[in-house]
């Protein structure tokens, strides 16, 4: 027994040192990153985690590619050309771009790629970028004709997570259930193995059509949890980890060889509190249970908890000071868009308590919390969070405290992801919930989930209902001028504040690490932080 | 009849004081003892050892996260920059109100479990031995944590899930001694002069099974604790509830490892290792007291043990 132990340590010392640092056998030059997810599957029309996009931002292309200042360019495209109504889209496909099997891509592929993520009813995520589609055509190889039913002001954010799939492959298949593990793309990176909750191993495309990359290929590596990942990266293992727990930061930063990324993410994200706030009438009648509490359905409640929770001491605890307080849903990573104007609810508990006392949540029966004004049930919420989140226990523990002092007592649990999507929506069978979104460059998605015609799609967390709301957002889809969808868009914003739909408590800033001994050429100057990103996989070298 | 018995050694003091006798010699139940009476002392004057409130608010920051050791905080400061060592002083109460609670629901329902199986026997047995089999085989912590999920994680329901699963050892335990009490002498008299099974059960089982009671008791205590830290560690208490397991959750979820905070880490830990350790110290001790059948033979006595003097 101990000897088979200590053989397994020995085996397993042995893994750990062979694939630790730079590959010098016929992999040439490797990059390995670590991670602490997995794609959940590499057909991207049913996945889910954003590991996924990650890697199929390497291994495909798409119609544009985003910028680390938030601008776009074309990627498989030359020209493009819009019609006088704005409703026809002309694009000239490049020559001489082939998939990484060596079969051409040409403007058919592309063609057949936009008409499966429009027609096909089993990719749940993807409609909404093919919403204003009208008629998708490829007269020849190198010309793709989009006419869209309405003139939109956002086609390059539509098309950026459409990526274009061989034709030759994709049409063989069964489009919802193919695995897609040969995942091939015309992107600078093909695919050469992939393991799931093991590692993604992939390969440069030398001579890509546009650029190729000075690396010979990149390895993802998952681990279990983030200080595994931390470790890893000190002991060498890997030479760039894509997230890290902040509270590893310092010791990160006194490492010589190693070099802490801060800043605004790449792919906006979002914290929220969600409270439940579905109204009798908008309970989805399939799905709905709709228990959550009464009081939540009051503004003055939600205001009075605003005014209760003092963000800024959310921030120090749960992210040691590594973001800012949140406004709406909309987070200031969005640039332009992000209504700055607001001015946020003060931390005040004694304004909080007035706000309740006048309103008639009255304390009467001495216990320390406080109950509905009609006495009918105490102010006792529930509240629930991913399992699988580091910060939410902290967040918690800080409300359950902060609300108390108001008489808002809470019921803390957390549950598993999928325990809690069973409860959130559009069953609405919680009080409030912690948890958040990752974002589209494009505001629209997260515009979109407080929407009416959300509530029974799931989409929508809190069951928030307001036509004016509705309105403005239809109005903002189809408005061209720039300037003016950005004051829809603020006054939206400014709507949903004042009806505190959400807490936001912070938007998180992204935290990343590289070793500077392995490779150099990291993109960091960029407005937004994403060392897995394209932009900086493609011009990194080895150190030499 | 009366010369055998006057023959024999006089009967041990009865009582306290007896056991007290017997117990002071097993050196492994005195150190149990000890550890146990440690953590109920610290459990009890928390507030008065405590250096610093442990609920209190406070700011970190990226600097003074897991402050190390140092004179004003002497285990350091935790992720929350909460000072350690008060964390622990108040988190042994926890540890020790779960064990001491899931162990009497557990003991309770073993109890009676296994003295209604062994005593009544047939078809009762058979119902009530299947259904402890079939708990027996269920493994705890999977049950566990599908019942603390779907109950609210209170310090309560937490207290009363590891209750109900930690009692099959137990009913096994007694219903075997129950069986071997029952077909004794002074059963069968009691019967013969018309005592109901109530009353048999009462005063001629009841008393020679609870030694045995006692002693699972305090062995069931450390298990109790072990799975209250586990169900904490996992993240499936509530986190308001500050016990030993939850100040583990927080120091491996919020990267502690990484910050090479030992402190955050070994400070809970050990003090699960303490209370288990003196809880299975004391009850392999009192098992060996309370438990003839356990001491040691007399043949394999020393001389301090040889039989004593006739008529002394």
């Amino acid at each position: 027994m101990k000897l088979k132990q200590y053989l397994a340590l020995c085996l397993l010392i042995f893994l750990l040192v062979a694939c630790g640092g730079r590959d010098s056998g016929d992999g040439g030059v490797v990059l390995n990153v670590g991670w602490a997810g997995s794609p959940d599957t590499l057909n991207l029309g049913v996945a889910v985690l954003t590991e996924a996009y990650t890697i199929a931002e390497l291994v495909y292309e798409s119609m544009y590619q985003l910028n680390l200042d938030g601008t776009y360019t074309l990627e498989v495209a030359d020209t493009v050309l819009l019609s006088d109504d704005g409703l026809v889209y002309t694009y000239k496909i490049r020559n001489g771009i082939t998939f990484h099997d060596g079969e051409p891509l040409t403007a058919r592929d592309v063609a057949f790629s936009y008409r499966l993520y429009q027609e096909q009813e089993g990719y749940p995520f993807l409609s909404i970028y093919t919403y204003y589609f009208d008629t998708i055509e490829a007269p020849d190889d190198s010309t793709l004709v989009l006419t869209l039913t309405e003139p939109i002001p956002n086609i390059e954010s539509q098309l950026l997570f459409l990526y274009i799939l061989p034709e030759h492959i994709w049409s063989e298949v069964d489009p919802v259930e193919y695995e897609n593990t040969e995942m091939i793309g015309s992107g600078p990176f093909k695919m050469k193995e992939y393991r799931q909750n093991q590692f993604v191993h992939l390969e440069a495309v030398k001579n890509h059509h546009l650029q190729s990359p000075k690396i010979d290929g990149v390895i993802f590596r998952t681990y279990d949890n983030q200080d595994a990942l931390v470790q890893a990266l000190r002991t060498g293992q890997v030479d760039m980890i894509t997230e890290m727990p902040n509270t590893a930061v310092a010791t990160l930063r006194n490492d010589s060889n190693i070099e802490v990324v801060v800043g605004p993410p790449l792919a906006p994200s979002v914290t929220d509190i969600i409270f439940n706030q579905v109204l009798p009438e908008n309970c989805p009648p399939d799905d709905g249970v709709c228990t959550g509490h009464p009081a939540l359905l009051d503004r003055t409640v939600r205001l009075a908890l605003s005014h209760a929770t003092d963000k800024q001491q959310i921030i120090d605890v749960v992210l040691l000071g590594l973001g800012a307080p949140g406004l709406t849903l909309i987070p200031d990573s969005l640039g332009v868009f992000y209504n700055d104007s607001l001015v946020d609810y003060a931390y005040d508990p004694a304004l909080a308590n007035r706000l309740l006392d006048e309103a008639g949540y009255l304390d009467t029966n001495g216990d320390g919390v406080r109950e509905m004004p009609d006495g009918s049930r105490p102010l006792t919420l529930r509240m629930n969070w991913p399992s699988d989140s580091t910060s939410a226990p902290r967040m918690a523990e800080l409300l359950n405290s902060m609300w108390g002092a108001v008489g808002v007592r809470t019921e803390l649990q957390a549950l598993d992801p999928d325990a809690l999507t069973a409860i959130c929506c559009p069953s609405f069978d919680f009080d409030v919930i912690l948890w958040g979104w990752g974002s589209d460059p494009d505001p629209g998605f997260l515009l979109s989930v407080m929407l009416t015609d959300e509530i029974p799609t799931g989409n929508s967390e809190t069951g928030y209902s307001n036509p004016a709301y509705d309105a403005l957002y239809r109005q903002q889809a189809v408005e061209l001028d720039k300037n003016k969808r950005i004051e829809l868009i603020w006054e939206m914003q400014r709507i949903v504040f004042e009806d505190v739909v959400y807490i936001i408590p912070y938007y998180a800033q992204e935290t990343q690490a590289y070793r500077v001994d392995r490779f150099t050429g990291w993109r960091t100057d960029g407005d937004k932080v994403a060392l897995e990103d394209p932009s900086s996989l493609l011009v990194i070298e080895p150190v030499k | 009849m009366s010369a055998v018995i006057t023959s024999k050694a006089p009967p041990p003091a009865t009582g306290f004081l007896g056991f007290w006798h017997t117990f002071r010699r097993n050196k492994m139940a005195v150190v149990g003892l000890f550890m146990l009476v440690m953590a109920i002392l610290t459990a009890l004057f928390a507030p008065q050892l405590a250096p610093y409130d442990p609920k209190a608010i406070t700011r970190v920051t990226i600097e003074d996260i897991y402050a190390r050791p140092s004179a004003a905080h002497w285990l350091g400061k935790d992720d929350a920059g909460r000072d350690v060592l008060s964390s622990f002083i108040y988190g042994s109460r926890v540890s020790l109100i779960v064990g001491f609670f899931a162990s009497m629901i557990s003991i309770f329902i073993g109890g009676v479990i296994g003295i209604v199986a062994g005593f009544y026997g047939g078809r009762v047995e058979n119902l009530l031995m299947r259904f402890t089999d079939v708990m027996l085989v269920i493994p705890d912590l999977p049950l566990t944590v599908v019942i603390v999920a779907l109950t609210k994680p209170s310090l309560f329901n937490i207290i009363f899930v590891i209750g109900i699963v930690g009692w099959t050892g137990t009913a096994r335990l007694v219903r075997s001694q129950t069986l071997a009490v029952k077909e004794r002498k002074f059963v069968l008299r009691a019967r013969a002069i018309g005592a109901g099974n109530l009353h048999i059960i009462r005063y001629h089982i009841l008393p020679l099974v609870l030694p045995l009671l006692v002693v699972n008791t305090v062995l069931i205590i450390s298990l109790a604790i072990l799975n209250e830290s586990t169900l904490s560690f996992l993240g499936l208490s509530d986190p308001t509830t500050l016990s030993w397991g939850q100040m583990l959750n927080f120091a491996f979820t919020r990267g502690a490892m990484s910050a090479g905070a030992w402190w955050v880490l070994v400070t809970p830990g050990l003090g699960i290792v303490w209370l288990v350790l003196g809880c299975t110290l004391l009850g392999q001790g009192l098992e060996q007291v309370l438990n003839p059948r356990l001491e040691a033979h007399h043949l394999a006595a020393g001389p301090g043990m040889v039989a004593r003097r006739l008529g002394d």
